[in-house]
């Protein structure tokens, strides 16, 4: 009982987890919109955040010669409550530079990281008791692998809160293009 | 390997699974179509209040998405991979159950020596082959996350942060 697991086996596991190691690329370039958000990057998620000092402006136009309701232009509405119904505004949201804002930067990524393995021996009764353990041990390993999330950790979670923060309060602070100069 | 450590494994997997982080902030300034992000214990893409589609399946996306080509294209490859991650998932974690069956050799360790490697030996192949089906299925996984994340910003990019929808056109 000297080798329970063939080395050939093991060499072909551990082809088969560096082969996993070449996942998806991302070819996405974040628009210059003066929106933070999340893309993905090195294998996990990251979060895009625009130029320091960038500012959001808003113009909007009608469909059909509709005239727009009072309060007008942001979108104000909690996530939860029923979408707005068709034929509001298209609303463009244009970033321009204004005083330097605190906590942002060029668009780039900040990223966060989120993400291990298992004898032989003279003595029978030692083989058998490893090889027991690791009867019992892998599908426990093989469980956890199955059920954690990958690619998304607390962390991660963190980012998305501050992009979607961060889109809440400037264009919660943003005014009309005509109004702050930008034309 | 002692029953201890065996139970300290169990422990370990057992805190670590499920252990994704949960969101906190909800959006107030959206587009009404537009896509934002949450993490409930794994990822969610929400637009107008409810639900697009979650991990792993992101079963929908492509039809929310579907009239931004780049969008509907990042959508279907999220969908097909997050389903080809659920199959190896679940494939795996039945020949890693299945494993368990190789610890009947116990019942030959004094009576037929070869039968009980025969056992032990099936038992950790299934276990590996599980093992390695459960790993390619989290890459595909995090292949389906980061396709439904690029649909999404490219969806929100063209239509859904302007206030547009595909429902619309």
């Amino acid at each position: 009982m000297r080798t329970l697991v063939p080395s050939r086996s093991l060499a072909l596991v551990g082809a088969i987890l560096l082969l996993g190691g070449c996942g998806y690329r991302s070819a996405y370039v974040p628009r210059a919109d003066g929106r933070a958000r999340m893309g993905w990057a090195y294998g996990k998620l990251v979060a895009l955040m625009p130029p320091n000092g960038l500012q959001l402006c808003y113009r909007e136009s009608w469909p059909g010669g509709m005239s727009p309701p009072t309060p007008p232009p942001i979108w104000g509405r909690p996530l939860p409550s029923p979408s707005r119904p068709a034929g509001g505004p298209n609303v463009v949201w244009i970033p321009y530079v204004g005083p330097p804002s605190p906590g942002a930067s060029r668009y780039m990524s900040e990223s966060w990281s989120g993400g291990g393995k298992g004898g032989d021996s003279s003595s029978r009764g030692l083989a058998v008791g490893v090889a027991v353990g690791i009867l019992v041990a892998m599908p426990l390993v093989t469980a956890g692998l199955a059920l954690d999330p990958p690619g998304i950790d607390g962390k991660i979670a963190g980012a998305i809160d501050n992009v979607n923060r961060y889109n809440d309060s400037m264009r919660r602070a943003a005014a009309p293009c005509d109004a702050v100069g930008v034309r | 390997m002692r029953p201890r450590h065996a139970a300290a494994i169990l422990a370990l997997a057992a805190a670590h699974a499920g252990c994704g982080g949960v969101t906190r902030y909800t959006p107030v300034s959206a587009a009404p179509s537009e896509i934002v992000l949450r993490d409930d214990n794994g990822l969610e893409l929400l637009a107008g209040g409810g639900r697009v589609a979650s991990a792993h399946r992101y079963q929908g996306l492509a039809r929310f998405v579907g009239c931004v080509p780049a969008a509907a294209e990042h959508a279907r490859a999220a969908e097909r991979n997050g389903t080809s991650s659920m199959v190896l998932t679940y494939t795996g974690a039945g020949f890693a159950a299945a494993g368990l069956a190789g610890l009947g050799g116990l019942a030959f360790e004094d009576k037929d020596e070869t039968a009980m490697i025969a056992f032990f030996s099936a038992g950790l192949g299934a276990e590996v082959v599980g093992l390695v089906l459960v790993a390619i299925g989290r890459k595909f996984k995090l292949d389906a996350m980061g396709h439904a994340v690029d649909a999404a910003n490219f969806y929100n990019d063209a239509v859904g942060s302007a206030g547009g929808s595909c429902a619309r056109r």
